[in-house]
């Protein structure tokens, strides 16, 4: 074997093992919280891994536990090959975090937080001054790179964060909910940037986020976090592959003309028909073509409309609750 | 990383952030220059009390006040640590592989500098109110290491409260409810000879007091430094138990989370 086979041999190997392995997390805080309830997942290196869920289902706790900063009750969870609990240090030396809150320092420049991060992983001279360059530049902090984090907007901030979480390259890079709270531009912005991110290097990360669109577009793999548990995981397009047929919603003009509609509608060649309020959701082979028919079997038609299968039919699926109230039962805890 | 430049990477930061932001710092030396200039001339009938043996007042009370301002240094520097708690920085840097003793000293060698610059310049001020020691160079020198121990101690412990209880105000009651005890258990104010046979006892287990009386006996003409090493000597054991008690603290913070 000459040398560079030798070396591809050793990137390949690297390569099929998991950049991240956890399996059956469990974390509760007090006696009442069971924020993870058995969590496992792993996922494949230089690939975005989406760990989505509402708030309150226990993503922000596993990335905590992942980036050494809080123990589980049990459960084991590996880091770039390392255990996070025997080998934290290491685990932190692979790791680059960029946490749901910003965390910069606000008595320092945007320069001087890189280089610091920069300097804590060893960096010094000249690499350290290309590195932190590179960042500014690739971040478009320009000129705001020289002032501290209180002349920023919001996004600029975020962004300040996210290069600090990556001017060491790390291998694996942790982004909790990293375009909450930025406007739209900003967050489309941020979405081209990480989807550049793992192009380069093998960089893989993970993403947790409670946009399902998010999800849908930055992740190679997805699991759906519900109570502290994945109910659900594989590619975007596996996961609406489970769901056969489109969705259409037919709305009425009443509650009482739904319902009537929704059992009359059930001898079609339909399935999971449910009325709620003045709409009749259901799921069929061929959305645009079975319309006509479907509208042409009830009375009081005021709209209808058909969707491909999305995140939000997967998310209503596997924990039987809407995305949205999914949502607000997390932000009231 | 080693953890000398570890240390000194976390140091740097603190001190860039007092620096930058020197608000706090200058008001909190108004309170040491209030104490002087008050006290020391509504009490300068003290040193005719029967007993009194400090001879000027305001030369007695300056160590007093150098070692109070160190105290509520201490007590205040926590402070720090829950900013950092709030806009998330603790979290990054516990992430790192920045040690945990490295972001631990950072606040206090921070501290450490802000006090010795704070009591040199009360040094001055008192200077100019004709006070002078007959202890020189050396006096001052053991007085300033007095200080930086005690309020490197006492601020190990408030970032131990810091981190644990992560809330400015209760931080504030803490401090409130330590610093008039400690006070009145040591001869800051007043020599103990004058004071109660209660307050004597309490006295020698105040590090407070450990850190005036050495100051005091460095200052005066003949010195015994048998008994300067001593205080000295148990405010550093004090010290080493106060980060021990700390990186315990940083342990059950990541407990908690
Ligand atoms: N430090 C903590 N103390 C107590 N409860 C917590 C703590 N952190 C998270 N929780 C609770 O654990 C659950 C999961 O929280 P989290 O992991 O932050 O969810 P997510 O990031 O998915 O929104 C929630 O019910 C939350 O209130
Ligand atoms: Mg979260």
């Amino acid at each position: 074997m000459t040398q560079a086979e030798a070396a591809v041999a050793v990137r390949d190997t690297a390569a099929a093992r998991p950049a991240i392995e956890v399996a059956g997390l469990v974390k509760t805080y007090g006696r009442d919280v069971r924020a993870l309830d058995g969590l496992s997942f792993a996922a494949e290196p230089g690939k975005v891994f989406g760990l989505l869920g509402p708030n309150g289902a226990g993503k922000s706790t596993t990335v905590k536990i992942l980036t050494t900063l809080s123990i589980p009750d049990s459960g084991t969870a590996r880091v770039a090959g390392f255990d996070v609990l025997a080998e934290a240090s290491e685990v932190r030396r692979a790791i680059g975090v960029v946490a749901q809150r910003t965390a910069v320092d606000q008595m320092a420049t945007g320069i001087e937080n890189l280089a610091m991060m920069a300097r804590i992983h060893g960096l010094r001279g000249r690499e350290l001054r290309t590195r932190v360059d590179e960042q500014v530049e690739r971040f478009g902090l320009g000129e705001k790179a020289k002032l501290t984090p209180y002349n920023y907007s919001g996004g600029q901030r975020r962004r300040l964060d996210l290069a600090m979480g990556l001017v060491h390259r790390p291998r694996v890079l942790f982004l909790d909910e990293p375009t909450t709270g930025l406007d739209p531009e900003a967050r489309i912005g941020l979405w081209d940037e990480i989807r550049t991110l793992t192009r380069e290097d093998g960089l893989t990360v993970l993403l947790t986020t409670h946009y399902l669109e998010e999800a849908d577009l930055l992740a190679n793999q997805l699991a759906i976090v519900d109570r502290g548990r994945v109910v659900a995981s594989g590619t975007p397009a596996e996961l609406k592959g489970e769901l056969r047929g489109d969705a259409v919603h037919i709305g009425l003009d009443s509650a009482e003309a739904a319902v009537r509609a929704a059992a009359q509608l059930a001898d079609e060649d339909v399935w999971d028909v449910q009325a709620e309020d003045a709409v009749v959701h259901l799921r069929t082979a061929d959305g645009a073509r079975a319309l006509p028919r479907l509208l042409s079997t009830v009375d009081g038609v005021v709209s209808a409309t058909v969707n491909r299968p999305s995140l939000d039919d997967v998310y209503l699926r596997h924990t039987g609750r809407a995305f949205r109230r999914g949502n607000a039962e997390g932000e009231a805890s | 990383m080693t953890l000398a430049s570890a240390v000194w990477l976390s140091s740097a930061r603190h001190i860039r952030g007092v620096v930058r932001s020197p608000w706090t710092t200058i008001i909190s030396l108004v309170q040491p220059i209030v104490w002087l200039l008050i006290f020391g001339s509504l009490f300068s009938a003290v040193s005719r009390i029967p007993g009194f043996t400090g001879g000027m007042y305001l030369a007695f009370l300056t160590p007093g006040v150098l070692a109070m301002t160190g105290l509520y240094a201490g007590g205040w520097n926590g402070m720090y640590t829950i900013i950092d708690i709030d806009n998330g920085l603790l979290d990054r840097l516990l992430a790192s592989p920045m040690q945990r003793l490295a972001i631990l000293l950072g606040p206090l060698a921070q501290q450490a500098v802000v006090v010795l610059a704070q009591s040199i310049l009360i040094l001055c001020l008192a200077w100019v109110k004709g006070v002078s020691f007959a202890g020189g160079v050396p006096g001052y020198l053991v007085m300033l290491v007095s200080v930086a121990l005690l309020s490197c101690l006492i601020g190990a412990l408030s970032n131990a409260l810091a981190v644990i209880v992560r809330k400015i105000n209760v931080l504030v009651v803490a401090v409130q409810f330590l610093v008039l005890p400690l006070t009145f258990t040591s001869s800051a104010y007043m020599q103990l000879n004058l004071a109660p046979g209660w307050i004597q006892a309490v006295s020698k287990v105040n590090p407070l007091n450990w850190s005036v009386e050495a100051a005091r006996e460095a200052l005066g003409a003949s010195p015994d430094w048998g008994q300067i090493g001593l205080y000295l000597g148990m405010l550093s054991v004090l010290l080493g138990f106060a980060l021990w008690v700390a990186t315990r603290a940083f342990r059950s913070y990541l407990r908690s989370q």
